[in-house]
């Protein structure tokens, strides 16, 4: 259980980001309607529609939210989720996921998961499971994907570099 | 393509000699020892990928037509619709465990297969959803046929307008969907028909928000978004919280609750299989629209509305066996008319002509065993992976406790790849991580990502209708109005927004 203050950020957090989530998806649509201007009118006609009607939907849900039909800020109820949340974790992941993107791009798909799950279980769980878990990930991701399945080819960074490819 | 007429007349002119044959053919092919070991390789391979996020029955279907190239054409077709009927199935497995629909049509599964996984109930609903699979597939494949003669004629009744509108009834759909704020949801929704205005208008050819970047030139691809929305941000939220999936509850022994869950529904897996059906023989709608629809349907006509969402057996149930029946329906226009029915059988539709087949009247005719391979193994493919679900839902359900520390990375690798099979583009890994962020934000807000797939999915059969419809009336915006069966999907469509209004009206009278 959070300590209130502890709880308190939280809902604060959760309001910051619903805050940056609508911002986000009226600077997304608000920029369409400057863009349209240099398209053709039956070209232009239902992304403009659709953007008109989805900012007017978030006008209401705007309004709603000031007369109070929904309580809680623009959250629908911020403190419903039970589970705590550490948003530091949350970031740590995407970074993660940032790593594997990278090396998969730069050695190739399945050595960068081979390197990355491998890691990744080392750092979180236990060795001895990396040992287990990086190699039989990668052996599975190789048999279905490039033999089974025929995997397009790409050529990694270091292939490009060296003049060779890798495969998968 | 054929008339309605003719494609009657293809069928009156079978004689029950070439029936006969065809169907000894194709009994012979299935179940020939080579033919076996295809057919059970297959399966497993159409459950595997399937319960890969992103990675669905087109995907599948499309990657094996190289492979199978070489195979005799009833070989071929046998690998073809055995994958097929596994793909279903194994898009259901991590709907269910992960709430990540491997597929589209299995997004309606995640509403009340996931919130059982986290009750420690994965393995019934798992079991639920490989009985209800397949016998909505078995009643699918049945009513096709049995129908096929009658209901040609109603998949060509379909015009660009009535397809509008059914895409229409298909995002209206999201109001009655959504568990939490409509206005939200709806957003959410509008948010996913805008972004497939980005790239070339298929119809008036014209390049709209692209960033002067030739990638999005051929638009945003549904697959990695899919596994960003889902795969990525359920990992991110596990990691954040620390947890598994399921914190409490007992995996053995589950399963049989789930079967005798869907044999005690037999009305729900009925009624929505008849549903899925029906609306599978609509061309090009394809099965996201039966899945939501068959869950609404059950939803509102149960006695206690409010379960669902929270964890009630039926969602599933109704989902899975409208999922799989839909293939079916969707057979009717693909094998009679030469129209794909869903994307899974456009991918079909193309291996066809690959093996010099056409399909349409001619196929009903001249290639009978071939038709008759692929509805022989499509069943025997869904009886076996009702057998794997039940057998093997205690396994599956196992990945519930997986903790996040090895469950993360595994997801992770499985979602990289994936989004780099489908189109072999490295930037869609990369756009994949960017839905990942946007998909975890929704969840934390509590905003649907259902709602945003909906309107992906069927925003851009909106858009290509709604100027078809206009270049054939040359402008005229009457024709949206013109013919009865337009005028029946607005009031569909009319009558499925009204039902959010209702449901509050009626806890207003409850309080």
């Amino acid at each position: 259980m959070l300590p209130p203050s502890a709880d308190r950020l939280r809902i604060r957090g959760t309001q910051l980001l619903q805050y940056g989530y609508y911002a986000a998806v009226v600077a997304y649509l608000g920029s369409w309607a400057v863009l349209a201007r240099a398209y053709r009118p039956d070209t232009r006609l239902l992304p403009v529609a659709v953007a008109v009607g989805i900012l007017g939907l978030v006008a209401l849900r705007v309004a709603a939210t000031r007369v109070g039909i929904v309580g809680g800020g623009l959250a629908t109820d911020p403190t419903s989720d039970t589970r705590e949340t550490d948003t530091r974790r949350a970031l740590v992941a995407f970074g993660w996921l940032v790593g594997l993107v990278s090396a998969a791009v730069v050695v190739g798909f399945v050595p960068g998961i081979l390197v990355v799950v491998t890691a990744f279980v080392a750092r979180y769980d236990r060795p001895r499971r990396a040992a287990v878990v990086g190699p039989t990930t990668a052996v599975a991701v190789y048999v279905l994907f490039v033999l089974l399945l025929d995997l397009p080819p790409y050529d990694p960074v270091v292939a490009r570099l060296v003049g060779g490819g890798f495969g998968g | 393509m054929g008339s309605p007429a003719g494609i009657q007349l293809t069928l009156l002119l079978i004689d029950l000699a070439q029936f006969e044959a065809a169907a000894a053919t194709a009994f012979a092919t299935v179940f020939s020892p080579i033919g076996l070991a295809f057919l059970v390789g297959a399966t497993l391979l159409g459950v595997t990928v399937g319960s890969i996020p992103g990675l669905g029955g087109p995907v599948a279907l499309s990657l094996l037509i190289p492979v199978t190239f070489e195979l005799d054409p009833k070989l071929a077709f046998l690998v073809l619709a055995a994958t097929l009927g596994g793909v279903n199935f194994g898009g259901s497995i991590t709907a269910v465990l992960l709430n990540t629909p491997g597929t589209a049509p299995n997004a309606a599964t995640t509403f009340d297969g996931f919130p059982l996984a986290t009750q420690g109930r994965g393995a019934e609903a798992i079991a639920a959803s490989a009985i209800a699979s397949g016998a909505g597939a078995l009643l699918g494949l049945s009513l096709f046929v049995v129908l096929l003669p009658v209901l040609t004629p109603v998949a060509l009744a379909f015009w660009s307008p009535e397809y509008f509108w059914l895409a229409v009834v298909g995002i209206a759909t999201i109001a009655v969907a959504s568990d939490g704020s409509v206005l939200d949801d709806l957003i959410a929704g509008g948010v996913g028909i805008a972004l497939t205005f980005h790239g070339v208008s298929t119809v008036t050819g014209g390049i709209r928000y692209t960033a002067g970047t030739q990638y999005l030139q051929s638009g945003v691809p549904l697959v990695p978004a899919i596994i960003g929305l889902f795969a990525i941000a359920q990992m991110v939220e596990l990691f954040a919280t620390d947890t598994t999936v399921a914190d409490g509850g007992s995996i053995a022994g589950d399963r049989l609750r789930g079967v005798k869950a869907t044999l005690t529904r037999w009305p729900t897996v009925i009624g929505s299989g008849v549903l899925g059906w029906a609306i599978g023989v609509v061309p090009g709608v394809g099965g996201t629209v039966a899945n939501f629809v068959a869950y609404l349907q059950v939803k509102e006509r149960s006695d206690d509305p409010e379960s669902f969402g929270e964890g009630n057996i039926a969602g599933v149930i109704a989902s899975e066996a409208a999922n799989d029946a839909k293939d079916g329906g969707s057979l009717v226009p693909t094998l009679a008319l030469g129209i794909p029915g869903s994307a899974s059988t456009a991918v079909l539709l193309s291996a066809f002509l690959l093996h010099g087949l056409t399909p349409g009247p001619l196929l009903l005719s001249e290639g009978l065993d071939v038709v008759f391979v692929v509805l022989l193994a499509l069943v025997c493919s869904n009886v076996l992976t009702s057998a794997v679900g039940l057998v093997g839902s205690p396994v599956f359900a196992k990945v519930t406790r997986v903790p996040p520390s090895i469950l993360l990375p595994v997801v992770f690798g499985l979602a990289v790849i994936g989004a780099f099979a489908v189109r072999g583009r490295a930037a869609d890994v990369a756009l994949m991580a960017g839905f990942g962020l946007l998909g975890y934000a929704m969840r934390r807000l509590d905003v649907s990502r259902i709602a945003l797939v909906i309107g992906l999915v069927l925003g851009g059969l909106v858009e290509e209708n709604f100027h078809r419809s206009l270049q054939i009336s040359g402008g005229d915006y009457a024709i949206f109005v013109s013919r009865p069966l337009s005028i029946a999907l607005i009031v569909v469509s009319l009558v499925v927004l009204a039902i959010p209004l209702r449901r509050a009206y009626r806890g207003m009278l409850s309080e």
